[in-house]
Parts: structure tokens; sequence; C-alpha cells
């Protein structure tokens, strides 16, 4: 675990220990802080519309939980955890769809151009590994080092990831183009 | 072509990484509410006529199987005459659907709880519509929300501004005409509409107007001297400034705050003259800084009113930065 700016990670470090005692205020700021990332992971696998209202699902639940968090550290993959299970949940529910039809009517809700539609299918076929981070890059426009910071990973491996998975995603939208 | 734009954005801009992020935003995060920055759009490239092309037949297609509107978190928990759900009368337990529209008579009422979100209660004469769990739209009538969800997390769009919930209780009224006015008992409300912008704290209130947004926020108990040249104020007279500054007492600069950043600019010194003999500013705020809207001076104004448990929230708001 690394690539946290020795500030920014006591400040991180600060607000989940007053959250975990209850400090609301300080819940907030982590929410404001974590927020695009918690998106990121959700709409990997759920349509946007329904991501965003999962955030709020996954804080509530941190939240509830945040007391026995055993160290600060934990935090982050902790976090995402609770969004990719509350992701997987939400299919076991009333949403047993496959989700771009969802992201299609939600993309024109939003007065979004179509391609928002098929750029996001073309990202969510790409391999796991690259999925999130290229998202929380072009969705969220997190950096390569907030991304390392508020996921746990290496920045070395976040830089890989955001690498090869936008070197597919170039073939994957070349090969639109020559159809 | 380095890498350095796909990782932290230095280096000359990836024109293709460009058009992804600008065709992407649709679908990011957008209750953080920070302000994107507007780039004009290119000419497209080929491909991205291509992925249009591609993606509308897709769509097209796809929305033949799109699935019925799902229920939100909100359901009916109490009511009174005949209110109405999605055209059907109102019975207790009946779930909200996104999309679907709540109406009260004159003579009826509807409370609607989301257990983790609060409970709304719809006055007669109201049309509501909900959007999701976290967003509904008075279009008219009488709204009162009482909200334990976290802050910022239940909006209520109007047809002139945008009531963000920051943890409160309030009430929400808009007329026929789409104009409206928020009264806040417990918590905080932020108005928006546009670059426009308004914070109430318990107490206070403020009016909003279709095509002008959200107003300048006064305490309820304020002079009624102040109430009535504010109300000049806001319809353009700037004339009314100066009955504004003299009755303001050292609550009202809350009000006065709202001033430095909306009076005309030929105005501001003088309401920060005011605002300065009403407030404790550190040493470190200068009249010059203010006027220029520097946003730490901003900041530090704001923290001179000494309204609690702000911070935080101030710190992604903050629409003054961009401007």
């Amino acid at each position: 675990m690394q690539a946290m700016l020795p500030r920014e990670a006591a400040e991180d470090d600060g607000l989940i220990r007053a959250a975990a005692a209850g400090d609301r205020a300080a819940f907030g700021e982590l929410y404001e802080r974590y927020a695009r990332m918690v998106h990121a992971i959700l709409l990997v696998r759920v349509p946007p519309g329904d991501a965003e209202d999962l955030v709020q699902d996954v804080f509530v639940s941190a939240m509830r939980q945040l007391s026995g968090l055993r160290t600060e550290a934990a935090f982050r993959g902790w976090l995402a955890a609770i969004a990719r299970n509350r992701a997987r949940d939400y299919f076991r529910g009333a949403h047993a769809s496959v989700p771009l039809e969802n992201a299609a009517r939600e993309c024109a809700a939003r007065d979004a151009g179509p391609d928002a539609v098929l750029v996001l299918g073309q990202i969510r076929s790409l391999p796991e590994a690259y999925r999130e981070t290229l998202l929380m890059r072009l969705v969220e426009g997190m950096t390569g080092p907030e991304i390392a910071r508020q996921t746990g990973l290496k920045p070395e491996s976040v830089r890989v990831n955001l690498c090869r998975g936008m070197k597919m995603l170039r073939e994957l939208l070349g090969g639109v183009e020559a159809r | 072509m380095t890498e350095d734009y796909l990782w932290d954005r230095s280096g000359p801009p990836d024109p293709e990484i460009e058009n992804l992020e600008r065709t992407l935003a649709a679908v990011s995060y957008r209750a953080l509410g920070r302000p994107r920055e507007v780039v004009p759009r290119p000419a497209r490239s080929r491909v991205w006529w291509a992925v249009a092309a591609a993606a509308v037949l897709g769509a097209v297609a796809l929305s033949r199987l799109t699935p019925p509107a799902p229920a939100t978190a909100w359901r009916v928990d109490s009511f009174a005459g005949q209110a109405q759900l999605g055209g059907q009368v109102a019975a207790v337990s009946m779930s909200l659907h996104a999309g679907q529209l709540v109406s009260t008579d004159d003579r009826s009422e509807v409370t609607l709880r989301a257990d983790e979100f609060g409970t709304i209660s719809i006055g007669p004469d109201s049309r509501l519509h909900a959007a999701s769990n976290r967003r509904v739209t008075l279009e008219r009538g009488v709204l009162h929300a009482f909200i334990w969800s976290p802050p910022r997390e239940f909006v209520v769009d109007t047809p002139s501004a945008r009531a963000v919930d920051l943890g409160c209780q309030y009430t929400l009224q808009v007329d026929p005409s789409g104009d409206g006015l928020l009264k806040v008992s417990l918590g905080w409300v932020a108005f928006q509409f546009g670059e426009h912008e308004s914070f109430i704290p318990a107490g206070a209130e403020c009016v909003t107007r279709k095509r002008g947004g959200p107003g300048i926020p006064y305490y309820e108990d304020a002079p009624e001297s102040l109430r009535q040249s504010l109300a000049l104020l806001e319809r353009g007279d700037d004339a009314a400034l100066p009955g504004v500054l003299a009755a303001a007492r050292p609550a009202d600069a809350l009000t006065l705050w709202h001033l430095l950043t909306r009076a005309a600019e030929r105005d501001r010194g003088a309401v920060f003259d005011r605002f300065a003999q009403l407030v404790t500013l550190p040493p470190e705020v200068t009249r010059a800084a203010v006027l220029r809207r520097d946003s730490h001076s901003l900041d530090l104004c704001w923290d001179a009113l000494k309204l609690e448990n702000t911070e935080w929230w101030r710190g992604w708001e903050r629409r003054w930065d961009s401007r």
C-alpha cells in the first residue's frame, strides 16, 4: 500500500477516524473525496442513472459499518469492496436485465450523445483490471496519481492499467471505424 | 505521443483522449456539482462519426427492450383527500416510480417516506415528479421536506432553482408562474440555478424567480425595512442598496455576504464596508481582495459569520472560484 502523499494521507486518516467516531461532517468530506471513485466502480457494472443512486447506498452502508473498521489504511479498499458488492446485489434484485439497455435510456435522458453508450460498452468489454481505472480517468476526470491514492493501488499498476486499457480501447474504436 | 496526458494531464493533450472525456462526461458523477471546463468542440474525426452512427442504430434497437421505470425508494406514508400517484388514487405503501407524477387537489395532501432519505409532504394544489430516489421536481405547490440522508444527497428541482439538502428540514413553495420561496427550519439548504447560488441556514428564507434563479437569503426576523429594500434591490432597483445596508443587523451579515458577489460591481465596496462593520474580519482580509472576489478572502468573510458546521460543504461548493 503506497502512493499516498503524506499530507493527503494524514488528512484522509484524520477524517476516517473522526467519521468512525460519529462525526457526520467528516463523513461528508470523505463522501466528497471518494464519490467519484465509487461511482466509477459502480459504472463498470450498472447503468449510469442507477450508478449515481447507488453511490448513496454505498456511503450509507459504509457509514453504518465504519465504526468497525480496524485501521484507517483499510478504508479505501473496503469502500471499493462495498461498491462492488452493492453492484452485485443490484443484479440479484429486480434489475437482472442487460445494463447497456438502461444505459441507452439514461444517456438519452441526460442529453448525452449516443457515443457515450457505445464507448461505455467498449470499456466494459475490456479485461476487468482496466475497466475501473479507465472509467476513473476518462469519465470521472481523476488523474493517475489520484486513482492510485484513492484505490490504494501502486502508481505503477495504475499507469500500466491505464496505458494497456487505453491501447485496447483505441483498437476497439478503430475497429468500429474500419467497419 | 507520450502518455503523460493520460497519466496526469501533463504534456500535450491527446485529441483522442480529449474526445473520449467529452463523450463520457454525460455519465460522470454529476452530483459533485463542480463546473466542468468548457472546451470548444473540435470537428469530429471519421471514427467519431462512425461511433455515433453505430450507436444510434444500437440505441434504437436497445430502446425497444427498455424495461419499465423502476420504483423509487419513496412510498406513500399517509394521505388525505384524493391525492394521486401516476394517475392512480394514492394508497398507503404505494411506491412512487421514476417519472411518475404526484398530484394533489385543493383538499388533498400526501406524505412520502423513504427510509434512507427522509419524508416529504406535499400540500394541496401541488404537482411533483419523481426522477429518482434522490431527485424530485416540484412543478408547483408546497413541499415540506425532512431529510436525514447524508447532506447533498437529496435535491428538489423547481422551475427556477434547485434546492440541495445539506441535512435539514425546509418548506418549499412554487407558485403557478414558477417563482418560489424556500424557508429553512433546521440545518441548511443550498439553492442553485446556473451560476447563482445561495446558502440558507435555519431561520432564513430565500425567494427564487423563474428567470433569475435564487435571490439573496435573509433571516425571517430581519427588519421590515431591510426586507423591503432587498425586494426592491432584487427587482433591479440599485438605489435600494443603501436601505439594505443601513437596516442590517450583525446577523444580517449573511445577506450582505451574498451581496459581496451578487451586487453590481460599483456597489460592492459599500457592501464590504458595511459587512466589515457588522462582523470581525481577520487582518488578512483586504477590501481589494474581496472586491476582486478572491475565493480565500470570501471564505474568510464567510467564516467571520460564525455559522457552524459549514466548512466541509463549502469546500466543494465555492462557485465563486470559477467566476
